[in-house]
């Protein structure tokens, strides 16, 4: 993995989110998903808590296992997400980098990422007996629509009543759009660090971009967040210009698809650095980058390219809309070949995935690979199985090798 | 009385051309679920719902991963092995994750249509009934696109009578199988349930009209008293399953299948209140763990329904690899633990199931329950 100055900053700010989480006194605490409106939270002075980012955690620090274990312990079936029975392990552990998360007031989630979400909350709103509110974004089969945007605008305007009953307190606008405005900065930050990868050598890799995502998720729509990205650009702006390479003597560049198999980074890095190969771009940090300019909003409203952009995701959109993305990521930064996750706990991420493969193959005559793992269940990986699979696909790339 | 209910849905692949000659109407695939039937009969269609085959499966692997239920992966083999070609175009509703994307999956594979219907899923009842009003309109177009037939006022009219008629003969068999459920064995009422799925409507209501009083007028069985159970699961399990349960003894009073007890508490489509009906067909009725019903936990209305059928035990038949159902099962199972209502989960799996593997638990189960009945 790369080593970069802004890591250090970057821990520090997660561990102040977590210890303000825990010990906080004003600010009502509200689990939200990845993709929720996290703005809307921010706005009415609730202190925003994503499960998904700490079950992240707990895996990159190897102890999502025994948490997995316990949920299911409880009955949590293997068949549901592992975030979420990771979540459901830490709650009945307390276990985690951070002793569990604090118990939220409130909880807000959003189908753009997945409909799994929904169960997951209704199973805390169930233990918590605390209030769930769903931010539905219908699924884009073709690109984003007028009715599409109406309907989740529809529903910000009832998200801002939800969350100004949960803190007691009237939900300023004023207030919203600043944090809007602060939101789309580090998005457009965080887009821009990650364009960066196309100079060759690549500065910095997806799999770095992993590490480094946890705050735009987190805490994006706060000053400190958009000034760690501004950090964190101008610390990769300078790799670049120094020719700073992320893996020493590239020789091929990818895109990975899907989440990471958190838990297993290192070993990636590791394993794709010996072999001069470097991951380049990825489709899932990309979920928060520039969400300052959705494709189809229109008009200068800043909380309509909110709407756009949270409907916009990746994952969100039709098989059409994703092997245009994977195109035209294998295009701008100049890659011989991609490598998709089949994440056994992400279906909307993995279903389809061999399909696509066959025809981002076909319209750019670059070769791709699928390993089967799971973002948070290192019983889903199997070391000599994934290792033929990229070897044979290290291979393939050969032809296309700098 | 059974015998033409299970001739109907004993293959019903191999009688789609049939189906389609007899009626004159092109047939639409239906996959799971809630998708109003009455709309495709009124654009002049005949609907034909799939939950899953039992079927090997061989080329969909290549598209669908393992970790998918084999519902939605036996509904990708039929369509890959050629088996649905009868078909004019296919409906599905975002039910489930797999299900959005396996929309898209047969966008690539199919030449025949694939129409989407999102379910809205909004906290905000507002946002949700209007969600409803702008699709209804759009859903109905692009029915007219697949069957070349406008629905009118007139045949919506029409249809939501139909299958109103339909919706209330199953509700009376669910009435005699909750009153009499030794009378119905598992395997015959689900067939009589099923068989609406491949057959025209009118046809089917006839049939039903012929079994209902033949049912009323049946002398109870002899033999001594059998517990009752309540069944779980997202999709009916496969007749040999419930053949089984008819053949140890456990007598099926009731369940909340997507394909049974779930779809028959919901009423159907209505032209004179769109959208409050259409907001009923999907929300109200049995809930589905895969519809999110703000104020409303499935967990604690569960058990109530169980007491309703007089049944002594719950039998949870959750389909392998299906993600909404599993979420909420602890938590039925917890709440039906604290009333002391005994449960077994079975896991359904289409693709490597051997019913007779399930025997002895289920007769360990038979036994508990008659046990507590003592
Ligand atoms: S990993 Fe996939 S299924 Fe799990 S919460 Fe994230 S988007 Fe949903
Ligand atoms: S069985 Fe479950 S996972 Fe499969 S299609 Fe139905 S709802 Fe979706």
């Amino acid at each position: 993995m790369t080593r970069l100055a802004s890591f250090a900053r970057m821990k520090e700010m997660m561990t102040l989110h977590y210890l303000e989480a825990k010990t906080t006194r004003e600010k009502p605490i509200v689990w939200v998903t990845s993709g929720a409106p996290v703005e809307y939270v921010v706005a009415a002075g609730a202190l925003p808590v994503y499960p998904e980012n700490y079950a992240a955690m707990c895996a990159a620090g190897h102890q999502a296992l025994s948490l997995l274990e316990a949920a299911e312990g409880q009955g949590a079936s293997p068949d549901i997400c592992s975030y979420a029975r990771t979540d459901f392990g830490q709650d009945l552990l307390r276990g985690g980098p951070a002793g569990g998360l604090p118990p939220p007031r409130a909880l807000v989630c959003a189908t753009n990422i997945c409909r799994t979400v929904v169960k997951w909350f209704e199973a805390v709103a169930r233990k918590y007996r605390v209030p769930l509110f769903v931010v539905d974004m219908p699924f884009l089969h073709d690109g984003l629509t007028r009715d599409a945007l109406d309907y989740v605008l529809r529903q910000f305007e009832a998200l801002a009543g939800f969350l100004a009953a949960q803190t007691g307190r009237p939900f300023e606008r004023e207030r919203l759009l600043e944090t809007v405005a602060l939101s789309q900065e580090t998005t457009a930050l965080w887009r821009r660090t990650l364009d960066l990868c196309r100079s060759r050598p690549a500065p910095i890799t997806a799999l770095d971009a992993f590490v480094h995502i946890a705050p735009v998720v987190t805490l994006r729509g706060t000053p400190a967040c958009r000034d760690y990205y501004e950090a964190l650009f101008r610390e990769v702006e300078g790799r670049v210009a120094r020719r700073e390479a992320a893996v020493p003597n590239e020789r091929y560049r990818a895109l990975w698809d899907n989440l990471p198999v958190w838990d297993r980074l290192r070993w990636f890095a590791s394993f794709f650095d010996a072999r001069g190969l470097a991951v380049a771009a990825a489709t899932y940090p990309n979920s928060w980058a520039g969400m300052d300019r959705a494709v189809g909003a229109q008009g200068d409203d800043p909380i309509e390219a909110l709407a756009g952009s949270y409907l916009s995701l990746y994952i969100h959109s039709g098989f059409e809309q994703r092997v245009a993305t994977l195109v035209r990521l294998i295009e701008e930064f100049s890659l011989t070949g991609f490598i998709m996750h089949s994440n056994r706990s992400c279906k909307p991420y993995s279903v389809g995935m061999y399909g696509l493969r066959e025809e981002v193959s076909r319209r750019t005559g670059v070769p791709g690979v699928v390993i089967e793992a799971d973002q948070n269940d290192p019983r889903q990986f199997t070391e000599a199985r994934t290792v033929t699979a990229l070897e044979a696909f290290i291979e393939s790339m050969e032809p296309l090798a700098g | 009385m059974f015998a033409f209910f299970h001739d109907a849905v004993a293959d019903p692949l191999s009688r789609l051309a049939d189906l389609r000659r007899k009626s004159g109407r092109p047939l639409i695939g239906v996959t799971p679920a809630y998708f109003p039937l009455e709309w495709i009969h009124a654009a002049g269609g005949l609907p034909v719902s799939f939950w899953g085959e039992r079927i090997p499966i061989s080329r969909a692997d290549a598209l669908l991963p393992p970790y998918c239920c084999p519902a939605s992966r036996s509904i990708l083999e039929i369509e890959l092995a050629g088996l649905t070609a009868e078909l004019s175009g296919w409906v599905f509703t975002s039910l489930c994750d797999t299900l959005v994307n396996l929309r898209e999956i047969f966008r690539g594979i199919s030449p025949r249509p694939a129409l989407a219907f999102p379910i809205p899923l909004a906290t905000d009842p507002g946002s949700r009934r209007a969600r409803l009003e702008e699709r209804i309109p759009r859903v109905l177009d692009d029915l007219a696109r697949m069957t070349g037939k406008t629905a009118t006022a007139g045949a919506l009219a029409a249809a939501s009578r139909l299958y109103g008629e339909i919706r209330r003969l199953q509700r009376r068999l669910y009435e005699i199988r909750r009153g009499r459920p030794r009378l119905v064995g598992a395997r015959d009422f689900h067939a009589a349930i099923r068989a609406g799925f491949f057959l025209d409507p009118g046809e089917y209501r006839t049939r039903l009209e012929a079994l209902l009083p033949a049912l009323e007028n049946a002398p109870e069985p002899k033999g001594a008293r059998r517990p009752r159970v309540f069944l779980s699961g997202m999709v009916s399990p496969p007749e040999e399953v419930l053949g089984l349960l008819d053949r140890l003894g456990l007598d099926a009073a009731d369940d909340d299948f997507a394909d049974g007890g779930r779809m028959v508490s919901r009423p159907v489509f209505s032209p004179e209140d769109p959208v409050g009906s259409l907001y009923r067909v999907l929300f109200d009725g049995r809930p589905c763990p895969c519809l999110h019903l703000p104020g409303l936990d499935r967990a604690d209305v569960f058990p109530q329904a169980v007491r309703e059928a007089g049944a002594q035990g719950v039998l949870f038949l959750p389909m392998r690899c299906c993600e909404p159902d599993a979420f909420e099962r602890p938590a039925l199972t917890a709440r039906l633990a604290e009333r002391g209502i005994p449960a077994l989960a079975l896991e359904m799996d289409f693709e490597t199931l051997h019913p007779e593997s399930l025997r002895t638990r289920l007769e360990a189960f038979r036994d508990l329950l008659e046990e507590a009945d003592r």
